[in-house]
């Protein structure tokens, strides 16, 4: 009964058992991680969030589409492009070659470049959703994990009670609270971890939806194009 | 395109880790600095209860005889100690208070008596002599008297005397009881529904080698889980080996049928 020393949270985590000493460094990882992937996504979405309206506006203000992507030529140089222009780019890339090559057959050249932005597009959502799945299984395990910490602890807790002759509620609960800890944590680790989750799935969704829309107003466009170029000649 | 895009990636990851990190770091210096100020009421409890606990000053209360242990019986003995004293004091006080009138009386009479002697001295030699008759008679009574008052005074002494012997007896057997009953809380296993505040009382019939014979409840504390527990612990102890140290006059008079009260402290609810 050597409840003399302080109780406070470190020293709970400092006496207790090896197993959940471990499960509490996991779930801290796990957190530390999973900040840091709350953060970039936060970052990278809001970034392409911009991008997307940023370009939107440069595409529908009725310039050059060739000077747009010169443009983006140059910028690639430097640093890579993501988000919208990316389709925009690999979609009038695959124009610019079927015209170079002289098709004339105006559905083979719409077929080529609705090919190459779907491909475009599947690339981008994929960096969307780039690291969500780790922040969904931190969100659904790490509970669990912090769980199993408590009740080894509380196991061992009340196996040590067996040999005690007189149980007072002071022999269990140091052991309790300790293994508390490891519950605390997990839940501490996977609750930002399902908001972020779910807001950043939402978002990436709804950033999809608005690429696949613009994917359509472009091959619409090009669609124009392609039947004008092939009408005249 | 995809190294691009890897290497882009390596260059916005730095900046989170950064931010995540000394966001943990600095969580981690709260719970080991700020939140320690948070668990101090919780500390101020834990050393209550090992205070409750830590009731073993046997080897001092065995040395002493003095119940210190237990508030409440020190208060009874000295209690009962200051009305003593205070009683004596006031004999003390009166008889202080008579001397001094008999004095006084004296000293008038004797005044009486020469003015008397100077007034009669001419007149007559058997008034002179009936006067002195009369004087010494008077001074005999008052011998006696003084004699039957200090008799009475050393009687209330011994009388006093034996009383404190008797209290000081009672004192020892007191703290005897105490050590009893401390044992029986060491040994009693505490049933679930026990609550502080509850106490019942023992009739324990103990021989000279301090072995229990037999216990009962005499009043119970109202939980019958309660006394069975008290009743258990006194049977499991058996035999209280502190009371083969009592004396066999005090042991007769307080430890042949002793009843305890059983109060115990280490209780938490």
């Amino acid at each position: 009964m050597a409840e003399s020393e302080s109780l406070s949270i470190i020293s709970l985590i400092i006496n207790a058992s090896l197993l959940v000493q471990l499960v509490m460094l996991l779930l801290f990882m796990a957190s530390v991680v999973s900040w840091m992937m709350i953060l970039q996504r936060g970052h990278y979405q809001r970034q392409a969030k911009n991008s997307f309206h940023q370009f939107e506006k440069k595409f529908w203000s009725g310039g050059d589409l060739g000077q747009l992507y010169r443009d983006g030529n140059q910028r690639a140089s430097t640093h890579p492009i993501d988000g919208v222009e990316n389709i925009f780019r690999e979609g009038f890339k695959e124009f610019s070659r079927q015209r170079q090559q002289g098709r004339s057959d105006p559905d083979v050249v719409m077929e080529g470049i609705q090919r190459a932005m779907r491909v475009a597009l599947a690339r981008e959502e994929e960096k969307l959703e780039a690291n969500l799945p780790f922040l969904a299984s931190v969100a659904s395990v790490s509970p669990y994990i912090g769980l199993f910490g408590t009740v080894w602890g509380i196991m061992n807790s009340f196996r040590g009670l067996a040999n005690v002759h007189q149980a007072t509620l002071a022999t269990v609960a140091p052991g309790i609270s300790e293994a508390l800890v490891a519950t605390a944590m997990g839940l501490f680790a996977a609750i930002p971890a399902v908001l972020a989750y779910n807001r950043y799935s939402a978002n990436a969704e709804s950033l999809v939806n608005n690429y696949e829309t613009f994917a359509e107003e472009f091959t619409a466009y090009l669609h124009r194009q392609v039947h004008s170029d092939s009408g005249s000649r | 395109m995809m190294p691009a895009a890897v290497k882009m990636s390596d260059k916005s990851y730095f900046l989170p880790v950064v931010i995540s990190v000394l966001m943990h770091g600095i969580l981690l210096v709260l719970v080991v600095w700020g939140w320690e100020s948070a668990e101090l009421p919780k500390q101020k409890m834990t050393p209550r209860y090992v205070e409750a606990t830590l009731v073993t000053i046997k080897p001092k209360t065995v040395q002493q005889a003095a119940p210190k242990p237990k508030p409440k019986v020190v208060d009874m003995a000295a209690k009962r100690k200051e009305q003593q004293r205070l009683q004596q004091a006031a004999e003390k006080k009166r008889l202080a208070q008579q001397k001094a009138e008999r004095e006084r009386l004296r000293k008038l009479a004797e005044e009486k008596a020469r003015k008397e002697k100077e007034k009669k001295a001419k007149e007559q030699a058997d008034k002179e002599r009936l006067a002195k008759q009369r004087q010494e008679q008077e001074r005999k009574r008052q011998q006696e008297q003084q004699r039957q008052k200090e008799a009475a005074f050393n009687d209330a002494l011994k009388e006093e005397e034996a009383l404190l012997a008797a209290q000081e007896d009672e004192v020892t057997a007191q703290s005897y009881v105490a050590l009893m009953a401390q044992r029986i809380e060491q040994n009693w296993s505490r049933p679930p529904s026990a609550r502080n505040g509850m106490k019942c009382e023992l009739a324990i019939q103990l021989i000279p080698t301090g072995e229990v014979i037999n216990v009962t409840v005499v009043k119970s504390s109202g939980n019958s889980a309660f006394d069975r527990a008290a009743e258990q612990a006194v049977k499991k102890i058996g035999r209280f080996d502190e009371l083969k140290k009592v004396e066999p006059d005090v042991f007769e008079r307080y430890f042949r049928q002793v009843t305890l009260v059983f109060n115990p402290q280490d209780l938490r609810l």
